[in-house]
């Protein structure tokens, strides 16, 4: 469906966006609190951790305000917010690696068949009794998606984009959106069924 | 269901998961669709991923206080910096945390990644650099570039709130700083003694909540953001998914009829009294045109509820049974 200029004008951020643009504080005050915190919340999921979420949103933010002359209004802000939020996300993990945190031995490579957008290989996985807790944990089993993969699903599943935002988003067609986020989720499936199968089978099903 | 443990990965899986993932999403295809249907697993494997997407789209950790406005006063602090920014009142974070407030690594005035610039563009992301193997450069990759989007959602209702826009950023101003906002959808006109009128003049009707209105005594802000428009789906018939109602709420406020005044809802109807059962747990959103409709929700007489807010996925569809208004789902879409 097409959208007008008007009726996208409706949009509270449109409204916000323009008036900061021309150079109201508080109007981008207002437009940033809106989106800061889902903004963090992607960075979270993506880095999976709160300083390095903290780093990405800040870079974000900032980055959102500089560019802000540029945008062009082709896409929504809240997309475009997404995408830089994304980058923010994936630059973070970028940097971590070239600091080799050792606390984060659970990542995924990075330069890993999956990167790239071609052929994956799910992450070889072993969800011990000790490790249950830790597959329960959504953070530690994104962690073992490559980045690529892990922000397709966030995207689709935190955020609730379309493929088609999405794919936008990280630069590659629908069709591997598709396939990253399909992957993704079945390499996710066993480390989080332990912790979820029984709220899962609490929750009516509404699919055959 | 009996189990949500996957089959082993077979490479017939990846087919299967591809069409149980779609289905998730609610993009499958009849082939993929019957595919799921009839493989023997495809019920389970159809649930192992429906649950992966619900435990991924479950909010998980908000950012600290502190650090979140050390983030935004980095990023009003870039704003001054540009030399763009007018002096329009104090309340938001001082420029100055940005310098001294509790990053967690110092970031803050710091040189940051020009994210959202061409990928040409100098000061791109990690220039130079592929270190991650992929063999695209972030910058390269034009991730930062804006391109035309096929927007999820706009309503031609929507044209109908230009002349409120103005009201609408006043009435967002007057949000800010609040810390925990109440939505109530229709108002309180039973409990809290405003009436519908008194709420219903459009998406700019900002009522502060009287003293103790918050319920259960607690000391909580409440202000009420109405919905300017009534839409009404009429029945949604005997449904036992609820992504058949969201696709028909989608639809309708897509591509809305004309929708009543939101002022139009007798008060004593099925619709306001669940409204008022279920607003106290709507947080900092705000409504436009408010989608309702009736039917059989997995055998439940039931009311569906959908409108467009402030959050990602921008929707919410609430079905609530109507006997006592019990919230049956809640589906952001």
């Amino acid at each position: 469906m097409s959208v007008t200029g008007e009726q996208r004008s409706a949009d509270p951020d449109e409204v916000s966006l323009a008036a900061a643009r021309a150079g109201d504080r508080r109007a981008l005050d207002d437009l940033l609190r809106r989106h800061q915190p889902r903004l963090w919340a992607v960075c979270r999921r993506l880095t999976g951790s709160d300083a390095d979420a903290d780093d990405a949103a800040q870079n974000a933010l900032i980055a959102i305000v500089r560019a802000l002359p540029s945008f062009d209004g082709r896409s929504r802000f809240g997309t475009w917010a997404y995408r830089i939020a994304v980058n923010a996300s994936l630059d973070e993990l970028r940097r971590r690696r070239r600091r080799a945190d050792p606390g984060l031995p659970g990542d995924a490579d990075l330069s890993g068949p999956g990167a790239g957008g071609g052929g994956f290989e799910p992450v070889a996985t072993t969800v011990g009794p000790e490790s249950a807790a830790l597959a329960a944990d959504v953070d530690a089993a994104l962690r073992r998606l490559p980045p690529d993969f892990r922000a397709a699903v966030v995207l689709r599943d935190l955020c609730g984009l379309d493929y088609a935002e999405i794919a936008e988003i990280l630069g590659v067609p629908t069709g591997t959106v598709r396939s990253r986020i399909s992957r993704g989720r079945s390499a996710l499936a066993p480390l989080l069924s332990a912790g979820n199968s029984d709220d899962a089978r609490r929750r009516p099903t509404s699919r055959p | 269901m009996t189990s949500l443990e996957p089959p082993l990965p077979v490479p017939d899986d990846d087919v299967l998961d591809a069409a149980a993932s779609a289905l998730v999403d609610g993009v499958a295809t009849p082939e993929e669709a019957a595919l799921v249907a009839a493989s023997p697993g495809g019920a389970a494997r159809l649930a192992a991923l429906q649950a992966v997407s619900e435990a991924v789209g479950r909010p998980g950790p908000t950012q600290d206080p502190a650090a979140a406005a050390s983030t935004l006063a980095a990023a009003l602090a870039a704003f001054d910096a540009a030399g763009t920014g007018q002096a329009t009142g104090g309340d938001g974070p001082d420029p100055d945390q940005a310098a001294h407030g509790p990053r967690p690594s110092g970031l803050a005035n710091t040189a940051v990644p020009d994210l959202a610039s061409d990928g040409d563009a100098p000061g791109s992301a990690s220039p130079g650099n592929d270190e991650d193997g992929d063999g695209r450069e972030a910058a390269d990759e034009g991730r930062g570039n804006v391109h035309a989007l096929t927007p999820r959602r706009g309503s031609p209702t929507s044209v109908r709130w230009l002349p409120r826009l103005g009201a609408v950023a006043a009435a967002l101003v007057l949000l800010v700083g609040i810390a925990v906002l109440t939505v109530d959808l229709l108002g309180k006109a039973g409990d809290s003694g405003t009436s519908t009128n008194d709420v219903a003049a459009g998406p700019t009707s900002v009522a502060a909540a009287p003293p103790g209105v918050a319920e259960g005594g607690a000391a909580m802000a409440r202000t009420d953001v109405m919905p300017s428009m009534l839409l009404d789906g009429g029945s949604f018939g005997n449904e036992t998914a609820v992504e058949a109602i969201a696709l028909r709420a989608a639809a309708a406020l897509d591509n809305p009829p004309v929708p009543g005044p939101a002022d139009a809802l007798p008060p004593t109807s099925d619709l306001q009294r669940c409204l008022d059962a279920v607003a106290a747990t709507m947080t900092n959103e705000v409504l436009g045109t408010l989608y309702q409709a009736e039917g059989t929700f997995q055998g439940v007489p039931a009311l569906a509820i959908a409108y467009d807010r402030v959050g990602d996925p921008p929707r919410l569809l609430l079905v609530l049974a109507r006997s006592d208004c019990a919230l049956l789902e809640r589906t952001p879409f």
